[in-house]
């Protein structure tokens, strides 16, 4: 091989591993929960859920979806794009080199800026009720109920666009 | 022969690599160079250690905007902004509706570019007259009972939700939040890996959420949402209730009803939202050459059924 055409093969190589760095194999959970289900749309069955935080393997990605698998309890199915960040979430201060992590964009710091403490303040400050926002917060409807009020209506789920 | 080769091939190399580790160190070193010119300016007495300081932390805060906002930053914006609609509105608290409107708004979240907030997307009737609704970012929707009366058939309550999740899911809400406030409420205050601020710290971020909160409540209720942001929402509005297999027209059909019962002044919709005739011609214009869906009368029925049975005494 000449050495012009290593230099090709090189900067091919380089440009490759930049594409490849763009699809990581691991993603977070960033919604308070989210469902694992066995297919890539919201008709799946629920097979279980994902908490704030964890972290996952991306197996494969189809569409809004990715295939996701969660080492430690071996949970494994489809979870939404939106419910997922490339960030990795640390959610207490003790884990890590927190500090360091948090500034690098690469790792977000659960709790940092607005946050409950803020919330129990500014309730307190301005005489604020949450009951109904708390009870607006567990309004929701169960998956089933969701798919028989959409096949009774003779309509389509989100997860069939 | 072959030393042109070598040119032709190394030079593109070097360039690459020059380019990759110059995006790679571009950040920090900009970052350094701001720094010690500031120190500079500091050394010089051109400025004293405060304003280098403020001029420090401004630099690092180039570039938050809205969209810096954690989607649990956004849970708790959107808690306090609905906390606060709700300290001078009446919840309509009546099971059935409560139940339709959520099963109906969670279908249409489903289907928008955004199905998943922190907290979930959830809905609520407000018990007045008024045609108004509210979302509270992250998914907190309020629908007026006064609103809700303008539709007259499923379609058009999901035309209705189907324009509040859009407002959800395009954080039309964060973007109302000054931007002089994101820097704060992104990255905190004081040390940002503090899991419990200190009173002084405490004070002073409760300060900042309580007027980014004040910015999206006075947005929502007061001055309204800019034009184009409001067309914005139609315009998604109509791509979630195809996706889901609403007629979109709906959203028309809903807004000439709102035409005849919006009271020019009125404290809601009217000093909010652009003239329901402008939002018409530009759903028109979107829905130019559209075939609405014809589907099977058993279907229509049993849908204009069960929003009869969950709304007729609204």
């Amino acid at each position: 091989m000449t050495l012009s055409r290593l230099c090709v093969v090189v900067a091919l190589a380089l440009t490759t591993a930049g594409l490849n760095a763009a699809t990581p194999k691991q993603m977070s959970v960033v919604v308070k929960t989210t469902q694992v289900r066995s297919t890539p749309s919201y008709l799946g069955g629920v097979l279980g859920t994902l908490s704030y935080g964890d972290r996952v393997d991306v197996l494969e990605k189809q569409n809004d979806w990715a295939r996701v698998k969660l080492a430690a309890t071996g949970l494994s199915g489809w979870t939404n794009l939106a419910a997922l960040t490339e960030k990795t979430i640390v959610l207490s201060s003790g884990s890590g080199n927190v500090g360091q992590n948090a500034s690098s964009g690469e790792v977000a710091l659960a709790g940092k800026g607005f946050n409950e403490q803020i919330e129990t303040q500014y309730k307190q400050d301005g005489k604020l009720d949450y009951t109904w926002v708390d009870a607006m917060g567990k309004l929701a409807p169960a998956p089933e109920a969701v798919l028989a009020f959409l096949t009774a209506g003779g309509l389509n789920s989100g997860g069939a666009q | 022969m072959k030393r042109l080769k070598l040119t032709r091939y190394i030079f593109p190399f070097l360039l690459l690599v020059g380019l990759f580790l110059l995006r790679a160190s571009a950040q920090g070193l900009f970052g350094q160079l701001g720094q010690s010119a500031t120190g500079a300016l500091q050394g010089a007495g051109v400025i004293d250690q405060n304003q280098k300081q403020a001029i420090d932390q401004g630099a690092q805060a180039v570039g938050k905007s809205f969209e810096d906002i954690t989607p649990e930053q956004e849970y708790y914006i959107g808690r306090a902004v609905a906390a606060t609609l709700l300290m001078s509105r009446k919840v309509y608290d009546v099971q059935k509706v409560t139940d339709y409107l959520n099963l109906l708004g969670t279908s249409l979240a489903e289907a928008s570019d955004r199905p998943e907030t922190f907290g979930g997307y959830h809905f609520l009737a407000i018990d007045s007259d008024e045609i108004n609704a509210f979302s509270s970012p992250g998914g907190l929707v309020l629908v007026t009972r006064g609103l809700l009366r303008c539709a007259q058939s499923e379609d058009e309550v999901a035309a209705i939700l189907a324009h509040e999740v859009s407002h959800v899911a395009r954080q039309h809400g964060l973007k109302a939040i000054k931007k002089d406030r994101l820097t704060k409420a992104v990255v905190g205050v004081g040390n940002a890996t503090a899991q419990v601020l200190g009173p002084k710290e405490l004070q002073e971020q409760t300060a900042t959420f309580k007027d980014s909160v004040g910015d999206i409540s006075s947005t929502i209720v007061n001055s309204g949402y800019s034009r184009k942001t409001e067309f914005e929402a139609d315009a998604t509005a109509l791509v979630i209730l195809k996706r889901v297999g609403y007629d979109p027209r709906a959203l028309e059909a809903l807004l000439k009803v709102m035409k005849v019962r919006l009271k020019p002044g009125g404290n809601d919709f009217a000093k909010t939202h652009p003239d329901p005739l402008d939002r018409i011609k530009q759903i028109e214009k979107a829905l130019a050459g559209y075939t609405s869906p014809t589907p099977p009368e058993a279907v229509l029925a049993a849908r204009q059924a069960r929003f009869q049975d969950a709304l007729s005494g609204i």
